[in-house]
């Protein structure tokens, strides 16, 4: 009897902490704390995380990333996408995770007629699924990604569209990002929200520095060394 | 300190309910216990020799007795958002001719007369795939079929149904009744076990790829869901790789027997007359 309650103690504690933690960005405090910039430029707008271009990884592929601090493997991601009203919706924004490093991880890619999931490896993307599916560039939407082992499925406006594995299981775990390959106009995301495991918030700006005396910018300006 | 652990037990069973419910489908065992059906998305067990007359009637005993693989709606690169929107429903047996696959869909919207021949995909169909030397390899030989069967059958001629798929799954032979039902349509097939691309000679423990599909179209157009039932096709490559395939594995075990001693080519010859 003991051995069985001791087993449903702990099943129930470790379910408890499969989501444990949340982080939400909307971008409303004007800054965007937390989150690096690997490539690319970007900047807080009036509450969204804009992209507004450049950037180029190691293999020539253009795109523009930021990062998150900590790691992730399972759990949803949430982002509203906005194209610039003078986009012609080829720029794919892109939702990546399990980033193991800038140019190994997945990422999912929002075009305007297709949603895909495919992966970086060494740089290069490889689709591993797409669906032909048009979507309004006109107006904001909001994709959310559930995540469990291999599977990632995709819901465009609350509504489930694409279910997509990877049988490898490539990556596992790593960084959340987000990225637009063809930066030829701004793209504009805002309302962040991500669980996971090991997903902590941002601090407030004020509280940037940890106990570690690392700043996101300094770390940004180490990794560029 | 009692009421306490019936709480975390009864909380415990429920969470690991749960949890299995949102990433497995479902499979019914056979009526009379004596199959458990396999594993769902990595093995149906096809009952042997059992034969079925087809005619889109799934009272038949062989059809009564066979385990059921339920595909639900989220299961499949394209998910449906509810089950009343796409679902698929699995059962096969065999004799020493055929490989019998019936198919219940659930489909609130039946619609067929856009896309033909290749690209019947597009529209509402079910796919059988057939891996007949069970190599699993990376490409399809000449013993792999997809085996796409169209809604637009309903009422068509059954040995001359129309097909598509790639590895020549219109030249398979296959015969399909295909009839509308309370909330979607049926599909009762018959694969035949010896053709131009292969011959399968059923015997206990004989293991063949084998894979299920249903594409769903809601609107016109292209399609709008796919279901699938390999747990290994996560991706929809079952077209063209044949790594991506389940297994189906024959049973020596005739469904029909009852005490009376009717056997199922006698039941079957006497719905004939």
């Amino acid at each position: 009897m003991g051995k069985i309650l001791t087993s449903c103690c702990c099943l129930l504690l470790l379910s408890s902490f499969v989501y444990a933690g949340e982080c939400k960005d909307d971008f409303e405090d004007g800054n965007a704390a937390g989150w690096t910039e690997v490539s690319g430029d970007w900047e807080v707008q009036e509450g969204d995380y804009v992209q507004l271009g450049g950037g180029m990884n190691v293999m020539g592929v253009p795109r523009t990333i930021i990062q998150s601090p900590w790691e992730f493997s399972d759990g949803t991601i949430e982002v509203t996408i906005a194209f610039d009203k003078r986009s012609d919706g080829t720029e794919l924004p892109t939702i990546l995770y399990r980033m193991i490093d800038d140019d190994n991880g997945y990422a999912f890619r929002v075009g305007s007629d297709t949603l895909e999931m495919g992966r970086f490896q060494n740089g290069q993307y490889s689709n591993i699924r797409g669906d032909a599916f048009p979507i309004d560039i006109g107006k904001p939407c909001r994709i959310k990604l559930e995540i469990q082992g291999m599977f990632t499925k995709a819901y465009y406006n609350d509504v489930v569209k694409i279910r997509v594995g990877d049988l490898e299981e490539t990556f596992k775990k790593g960084k959340v990002g987000l990225a637009v390959f063809d930066a030829n106009r701004p793209i504009y995301f805002d309302d962040v929200i991500i669980n996971g495991a090991e997903v902590f918030p941002f601090p407030p700006l004020s509280q940037k520095v940890d106990p570690g005396g690392k700043l996101a910018s300094v770390w940004g300006e180490i990794k560029t060394l | 300190m009692g009421k306490l652990y019936v709480a975390l037990v009864l909380c415990t069973a429920a969470m690991l309910v749960l949890v299995f419910l949102s990433w497995a489908g479902e499979v019914t065992p056979s009526k009379d216990g004596k199959l458990s059906g396999g594993e769902y998305g990595v093995l149906y067990e096809c009952a042997f020799p059992n034969t079925v007359v087809l005619d889109g009637d799934l009272n038949e005993l062989p059809w009564q007795y066979a385990p059921w693989h339920t595909i639900a709606h989220d299961e499949g690169t394209g998910p449906a958002p509810d089950a009343k929107d796409a679902t698929c429903s699995f059962a096969a047996v065999a004799d020493d001719k055929w490989l019998y696959v019936a198919l219940k869909v659930t489909d609130d919207t039946i619609l067929t007369g856009e896309s033909f021949g290749g690209d019947l995909w597009n529209d509402d169909s079910v796919e059988v795939y057939i891996d007949a030397n069970h190599a699993a390899l990376g490409a399809y030989e000449v013993d792999d079929s997809q085996i796409t069967i169209g809604a637009s059958n309903i009422g068509a001629d059954i040995e001359a149904p129309e097909l598509g798929g790639t590895g020549d799954g219109p030249n398979t032979g296959t015969h399909a009744a295909v009839v509308e039902s309370a909330d979607g349509w049926i599909v009762e097939s018959a694969v035949p076990l010896k053709n131009n691309k292969w011959d399968i000679k059923p015997k206990d423990g004989l293991i063949i790829g084998f894979n299920i599909h249903f594409n769903d179209d809601d609107d016109g157009g292209a399609r709008d869901h796919k279901l699938i039932w390999s747990l290994k096709d996560v991706d929809d490559q079952s077209w063209q790789n044949t790594t991506r395939f389940a297994d189906l594995k024959f049973v020596q075990l005739q469904y029909a027997v009852e005490p009376g001693g009717k056997l199922s080519a006698t039941w079957g010859q006497i719905k004939q007359r």
